[in-house]
Order: structure tokens, then sequence, then C-alpha cells
């Protein structure tokens, strides 16, 4: 199933937060990348229905969204994992999947509790299903999450930010899990975190101030950066060029090991090398291109 | 690919099965739905009404069998208030939480069964079970030899509970989806209550106010002639409200915060 996204803008009052988006997206595992602020959420709630464009054009599959009916249809195909996620305390996990599933017209009882706990199962919540949600970590809650989203097996995933605030092998898990989710469905991950979309997706596009600044492959993006990433030595107080992005600075016995993004270092500095980049290198040179 | 209602045949590499999308709700998973929304619905509130009405039963029966001359003369007035603005009070207090405040109203708006579908499932529960607590007490006051008026039809007896009823939950719900808080929305709601009750001897004499009385009967003005136009006035103002939260809801977007 594929996505079109044609000119599409939305604006709240005076603030312009999408301005004229165009992508299509296809199956697999599809990465949404920019600030804090750029749209992404704006872009994934009209993708989930919750929000309708100013002004474009969303298809899925056959489906318009701009008709009130259709619209209804694609939700029968579509699982959101939203970026704030609320759930229910006094629930047991099996239970708000168990109300979810209704509330998703589920109606086969004993298909629906199967599924539950196969999905139970995928997102390694068996053990815990019974218990309440008010005890679950925050990866646990987030992994519940994604299991809700599942149910009815989607043709369209649209997670925001699932990877917000959980330690790193949760995190792993949760990327391990959306790609294997991905072999048959379009997934659409947003996120500012760039190693998460680097880890998992082959197509990504980035969004600043509600503007479209990049649409393609991971590589492509990567190879923006040759020529331009650098790693050198430099002395304590050594002040750094402001066309230089710095992507890491780590203290060294005398001064700093720069990796920077930019043109070639110069002034007092020491061993410079040219890197080979990676995504972060090629999102911040991107960054740095769209800057007024 | 065409989208249907169809069943999708999974061949996900996670090995669970696809469940049927279905139009109608059998009966038995309905039930199902209504006690997971019983379960999600401020309990609390819904407790601490049916403890209001036992309260003031018993407050009332005090006044019964006291043998002071006051008794039923007090009980009358207890019983008038609490069918009419306290009624009302209950009313805009669930319909203020009936749907803000739901930690999974986003995600809920994504299914199918969307933000109506719930929001009718919430308000049939607890205006139910305010039916049933106003029933219950109705029939327990009428049969202790209380009355609500000289001529007190079933059709009057009706509009004394649910024209204030209905006001004050269409005016509680429309508080909390124009502020998306549940607090400010009951707020709202209790403003013009407060000003029936407390404002009544001021506002009184003036008779253009008297079709806007929510608590027209508790007041005194049962037995007078406008009685029946300050139901329907209200009726009206209810149906008002109603339009404009049907109209908000049709789009659904401004019960989500700005998340950009």
């Amino acid at each position: 199933m594929d996505i079109v996204i044609e000119h599409v803008s939305k604006r709240y009052g005076s603030h312009e937060a999408l301005r004229g988006i165009d992508l299509c997206i296809e199956q697999g595992m599809f990465g949404l990348l920019g600030p804090n602020g750029a749209g992404k959420t704006t872009l994934l709630r009209i993708l989930a229905t919750l929000l309708r464009p100013t002004s474009g054009r969303v298809v899925i599959g056959d489906c318009d969204l701009g008709h009130r009916t259709q619209r209804k249809a694609v939700r029968a195909h579509l699982g959101y994992l939203p970026q704030e996620l609320g759930l229910y305390p006094d629930l047991t996990g099996r239970e708000l999947l168990d109300y979810m599933g209704l509330l998703k017209c589920l109606y086969d009882r004993s298909a629906r509790r199967r599924q539950i706990t196969a999905l139970l199962d995928i997102v390694s919540l068996a053990g815990s299903a019974d218990r309440h949600i008010k005890t679950y970590s925050g990866g646990m809650k987030r992994r519940l999450g994604i299991a809700q989203a599942l149910l009815g097996d989607p043709q369209v995933l649209v997670v925001d930010e699932p990877t917000a605030g959980l330690d790193p092998e949760e995190r792993i898990r949760l990327r391990t899990l959306l790609t294997r989710l991905a072999e048959n469905r379009v997934v659409i991950l947003s996120t500012h975190i760039v190693e998460d979309i680097s880890q998992t997706c082959d197509r990504l596009a980035v969004l600043d101030q509600g503007t479209l600044v990049f649409d393609g492959r991971t590589r492509q993006l990567i190879e923006k950066a040759f020529g331009h990433t650098w790693q050198f030595h430099a002395a304590p107080g050594y002040t750094l060029s402001e066309e230089l992005s710095v992507i890491s600075a780590l203290p060294q016995k005398e001064g700093m090991l720069y990796h920077v993004v930019g043109p070639e270092p110069y002034g007092s500095v020491q061993d410079v090398q040219l890197l080979s980049p990676t995504l972060e290198d090629g999102y911040v040179w991107l960054r740095q291109g769209s800057r007024p | 690919m065409q989208i249907g209602d169809s069943a999708l045949k999974s061949d996900s590499p996670l090995q669970y099965t696809s469940v049927l999308v279905q139009q109608h709700i059998p009966l038995r998973e309905a039930a199902l739905l209504a006690r997971y929304h019983l379960r999600l619905l401020n309990w609390w509130l819904l407790l601490l009404m049916a403890l209001g009405f036992l309260g003031v039963g018993g407050l009332v029966w005090l006044q019964l069998h006291t043998g002071l001359a006051q008794g039923m003369s007090n009980a009358i007035g207890i019983s008038r208030f609490v069918m009419e603005p306290g009624a009302g009070l209950l009313a805009g207090m669930l319909a203020s939480s009936l749907l803000v405040g739901d930690p999974l109203l986003e995600v809920m708006m994504a299914t199918r069964t969307s933000v109506y579908g719930v929001l009718a499932w919430h308000a049939l529960l607890t205006f139910s079970m305010l039916l049933l607590c106003s029933a219950a007490y109705l029939a327990w006051s009428l049969m202790n030899g209380i009355s609500y008026a000289r001529q007190q039809s079933p059709l009057f007896l009706l509009l004394l509970w649910l024209a204030p009823v209905l006001v004050m939950g269409m005016l509680g719900l429309f508080g909390a989806l124009a502020t998306r808080n549940a607090a400010l929305g009951l707020g709202i709601a209790t403003i013009p209550l407060a000003g029936s009750l407390f404002l009544y001897e001021k506002l009184f004499p003036i008779q253009a106010t008297h079709p806007f009385f929510i608590s027209y009967t508790y007041s005194g003005g049962q037995d007078t002639p406008d009685w029946w136009t300050n139901r329907l006035t209200l009726l009206g103002v209810a149906l008002a409200f109603a339009i404009w939260n049907w109209w908000f809801l049709r789009r659904e977007e401004r019960l989500l915060g700005n998340g950009r």
C-alpha cells in the first residue's frame, strides 16, 4: 500500500506548521526526521486521520483522507502510537488490548483474544500481561502502545517518537521490533533521534520549520556530508569557527578531539582528518545548509 | 491496494492472524464494552452521586420523622432541590468529565469507534446511572407524601428533572470541550445555576428572566403559568448547546493540543 502526500499544508491560526509537503511512502520502514517543532507530529496526525490539512491531499491506498467515509475506512487498517501515550493504570495490559480491540471493531472474541496473546508475545509482555499497567516501566508501556497499534493487523503503522525516554536496551529492542514489523506493512517512524533512523530506515524525509528539506534514501543523505566531515585535535582555549557544527568533543590529555561537519578546519589545529560521514553528519550538514 | 472491510489474510513474519472487522457489535461484546467503559469512567463520581442521593434520602427521612412542624415543608424543599438544581449539578459534573482528560483520547480518535462512539457510550452509561438514582429517589419521595407541585403529572415530573439535567449536562460538556479541561467545564456549567440560586431575589421581579431560571421549581415557580415556558426554554437552550457540541466534535482535531 502506498501513501501519497500532495502539497499538504497545515496552519494553526497564524502559525504555518506544514508548508506544501509532497511525499510518496511505500511499504517498509520510513523515517521522519527533524528538530522539535519541525512539523513531524502534525504530519503524523494528518496521516493518522486526526487532523485535516489546511490544503493539499493525502491518499492512503485508494482512500482520499479528505472524505469522511474514506477516513473511517482507513482507520480499520491503521495503527497509531502517539508521542504522549496515556494508559489506564488500573487495567491490566491484556484488558487494555481487549478494550482497544473492541474500539477497533474486532468483535470476534476468541479471534481477538488469540491475537492479543500473540501480540503480547511479540512485544515481550506475555509474562506481565495480567499485571496492572501502573506497575509497568516506561519501556513496557511503549511496547504495550505498539501492541495496541498492531491490533487488527494494520497495513499502516504510524509511530511518533517511540524511543523517547527509553534506556538503550529498550530502544534497541523497540527498533528491532519495528524493523521486523515493516517487512509486510508501511511503518512510519518519526523521531528527532538520528540513530533511531540510521538503525532502521532505508528511506527518510527531513522536515525543518514545516518544510520538506530532504526526501530520499538514507545513504543519499550520508553522501551529502562526504568531504565535509572532519576530525582534529585542538589545544585548550581553541575557538571553533562558526561555520563548523560540532558532532562530538572528546577531552584528551592535551586539548580536545573534535568531530565536526563543515568546511576544512584551519588555524591552530592538528591531525586534521577527513572522516567517512554517518547519517548524523549528513543530517547536520543538511541542517547547516538550511539555516537562514 | 483496495481498502475494504474484509478480513485481510496476514502473511506477517510475526505470525499473528488478523481479525475480522465487523460493523455491528454482538450483544455479548456490547456488554463487555459497557463493563470496560464503566470501569474507565470516573467511578468515584458515580459513587459520590449514589451516596449523595442516599444521604439526602436520610436527611429527608429525618425531617419527616422528627415530628417537628416544619418537617414536611423542609422535606419538600430538599426534595425539590435534589430533583432540580441538584440533579442538574450532577449532570454538569458528569458531562464535563465524559471525554476530556481521557488519557487514551488521541489513540481512540484514530479507531473506527472514534470520539463519537466513545462519547455516546460514556453518556449513555453515566446518564442511565443518574436516571436510576433520580427515579429511585423520586419514587421514594412520592411514596412518603412529598409533592413537587399542586398538579404533578408524569410530564411535569419528567420536565422538573430533565430540563436542568439536559441544560447543565450540555453546558458542562460545552465548557469541557471549549477549554479542554473538565474542572473548568464544570465551573462554566455552574455559573448559570449559581446565578439562578443566589440572584433569585434580584432577578425574579424581572419577568423576562423567568424562562431562564434553572432552579425555577425550587425557587417556588412550580405553580405559576410560566413554569412550562421556563421548561421549554431550558430545553431549547440545551438543544442549542447540543448542536454546538456536535459541531465542535465534527472537527475532532480541536480536542488535541498543538503538537507540532
